[in-house]
């Protein structure tokens, strides 16, 4: 019974999500775009720290090395859109892999400083490395095009995205009931008893490195594509610690919260456009807020409008 | 023959020295009781077979096998499991999947596979559910597996963590006080299991435990530590007469009683 329920809500939000971008118009359909390249990254937080228990103010760097990777590959060597996205997905995966390696030493607080360090240097690094990256200039990026068509609008693009968010959406669902994922949450849990269960923390730790890394990428290398320009400035520390608040905010361990958190960070901006300089701090207030009284996230909010409905309807019956 | 061997092994903790110079073996088979006052070393010991910690000095070898270079993580697929002696339990999982994540490492699914959801590696998942159930099942735990660990009494905690370590099918269970906190008629159910273990399925056991009756009951050696030191080994008969027991547990006067 439950279950069907949750089936109803699932098609319900599916529903909302395909039907969104009608009556908009092109400035609404950016929008909806950035929410879901925004909840792309969300979802990679939630493997990462809602799963794997692990920490990173760096993930701007793995959405800038996707962005930079998938651009690059498409203007100089003439690849295909797909494809330029999954080789920024991969790009990004293999940093993942090379950051994973302090979070085997240190935990917390150091790894913070570590994450924050990398996304530091990549910045730094494609600033530098005009000829590449065209450094202060930046990059011009093509429009998306799916099998040599162009996508002119941002209304067929959002649809690429969605697809995508979706796609990764069933992925992380599946790492979630998976062996590999349980196994990293089991040693999220407790180290000690994972460990003594068999369970590897270092290929565990990496996997959920590489796996947030990658997905970043490809969010990242989606996300250039939509702006059709890349400037390094794009992937500051103000956007790995937005990205942080966005994940923290929707929810960790939920992907409908990643979700939320995407439209979170994508909408906010515009709806307190008119407050300009305190909107720092209602950002602030309302991460205090919400770690302090939602802990869960927006998404445990629903929830238990969700189990308060079941209660009543429970008493009715 | 013996299956675990201890040699020789020394390990302290910023001077102080917490193991010295032990030595004994545990048949295959076997049931060794480690016992002696708090403080003694013994989980100390105990972590170091499961490569928790790493003595500076003497071997310790499984199977034939030096333990020197394993990792704690390792130790599981040799075949040797443990519970702890303060539980460490996934205290936010269902006791079912504690019982699941004792037994995945065993299966070893390639991570595409399942990331996509193949039929292959989903009947592969459910072949280990499968074996978990029987496992709860044996263990009865059927009645209680859907429900989280941290919300059960202490006691079936313990079964908990015991009905993991045994989902490893080890050679060689490491026990730390599997009867504390429990009352005689629990006692006796724990003594029981153990020897149906090795009785039936001819695990060997390596256990720490007050409980003296528990230990006189179910062991075939005993191994006494003190202050790091071996200062008794022999059947259980025979180390409750030997002086530098009594001496150790009830101090210089009882002894020359």
């Amino acid at each position: 019974m439950s279950l069907d329920i949750r089936r109803i809500g699932v098609a319900l939000v599916l529903l909302i999500l395909v039907g969104l971008p009608f009556g908009l118009g092109n400035y609404g359909y950016y929008i909806l775009a950035t929410i879901m390249i925004y909840s792309i990254v969300s979802l990679s937080l939630n493997v990462l720290i809602g799963m794997g228990g692990q920490i990173s103010i760096g993930h701007a760097g793995f959405w800038a090395l996707g962005a930079y990777a998938s651009a690059l590959s498409v203007v100089k060597l003439g690849f295909p859109f797909l494809l330029g996205v999954t080789l920024g997905g991969i790009v990004a995966a293999l940093f993942g892999a090379l950051v994973a390696l302090p979070a085997l030493r240190v935990q917390g607080h150091y790894l913070a400083i570590a994450t924050l360090g990398f996304a530091l240097f990549i910045q730094q690094v494609l600033f530098e490395w005009e000829w590449l990256t065209g450094g202060r200039q930046g990059l011009f990026v093509p429009r998306p095009a799916l099998f040599g068509v162009e996508l002119q609008s941002d209304f067929s693009y959002y649809y690429v995205l969605l697809a995508t968010f979706l796609l990764l959406a069933w992925i992380t669902g599946n790492f979630a009931k998976s062996h590999t994922g349980r196994s990293l949450m089991a040693l999220r849990m407790s180290t000690i008893a994972a460990e003594s269960c068999g369970i590897a923390r270092a290929r565990h730790i990496i996997i959920a490195f590489v796996m947030s890394a990658f997905f970043t990428g490809i969010s990242g290398a989606l996300y250039g594509h939509l702006l059709g320009h890349l400037s390094t400035e794009t992937f500051s520390l103000a956007v790995s610690l937005s990205f942080l608040t966005m994940a923290v905010i929707g929810g960790l361990h939920s992907r409908a919260g990643a979700l939320l958190g995407g439209a979170y960070l994508a909408l906010a901006p515009e709806i307190l456009r008119e407050f300009k300089d305190a909107q720092m701090v209602i950002y602030g207030i309302t991460l205090i807020l919400c770690v302090q009284f939602l802990p869960g996230g927006l998404i445990s909010l629903v929830e238990k409008i969700e189990r308060a409905v079941w209660r009543t309807s429970d008493g009715a019956s | 023959m013996a299956l675990l061997e201890i040699s020789k092994v020394s390990l302290s903790f910023s001077g102080l020295r917490a193991l010295i110079d032990l030595s004994f073996d545990v048949a295959e088979r076997g049931i060794v009781g480690l016992i002696g006052p708090n403080g003694a070393g013994k989980s100390t010991l105990l972590n170091c077979i499961s490569c928790l910690y790493r003595p500076e000095n003497g071997q310790i070898r499984f199977d034939g096998r030096d333990l020197a270079d394993c990792k704690s993580h390792q130790v599981a697929a040799l075949g040797i499991r443990r519970t702890f002696q303060n539980l460490e339990l996934f205290r936010e999982a269902s006791v079912r999947e504690n019982v699941t994540l004792g037994l995945v490492y065993r299966y070893k699914l390639p991570l595409l596979g399942e990331l996509f959801d193949l039929p292959w590696s989903r009947a592969m998942q459910r072949a280990a559910e499968d074996e978990a159930n029987r496992i709860l099942k044996s263990c009865e735990l059927s009645e209680v597996a859907n429900i989280r660990v941290s919300e059960l009494p202490y006691g079936l905690q313990k079964s908990v963590e015991l009905a993991r370590a045994l989902a490893g099918h080890p050679k060689l269970l490491l026990l730390d006080e599997p009867a504390a906190g429990m009352n005689p008629e629990e006692s006796r159910r724990v003594a029981k299991t153990v020897r149906r273990l090795r009785d039936e399925d001819g695990i060997t056991v390596l256990l720490i435990e007050h409980d003296m009756r528990v230990v006189m009951t179910v062991c075939d050696r005993v191994v006494v530590l003190d202050h790091g030191e071996k200062i008794s080994e022999g059947s259980p008969a025979e180390v409750r007469r030997a002086p530098a027991v009594i001496k150790a547990y009830l101090g210089d006067e009882a002894a020359h009683a």
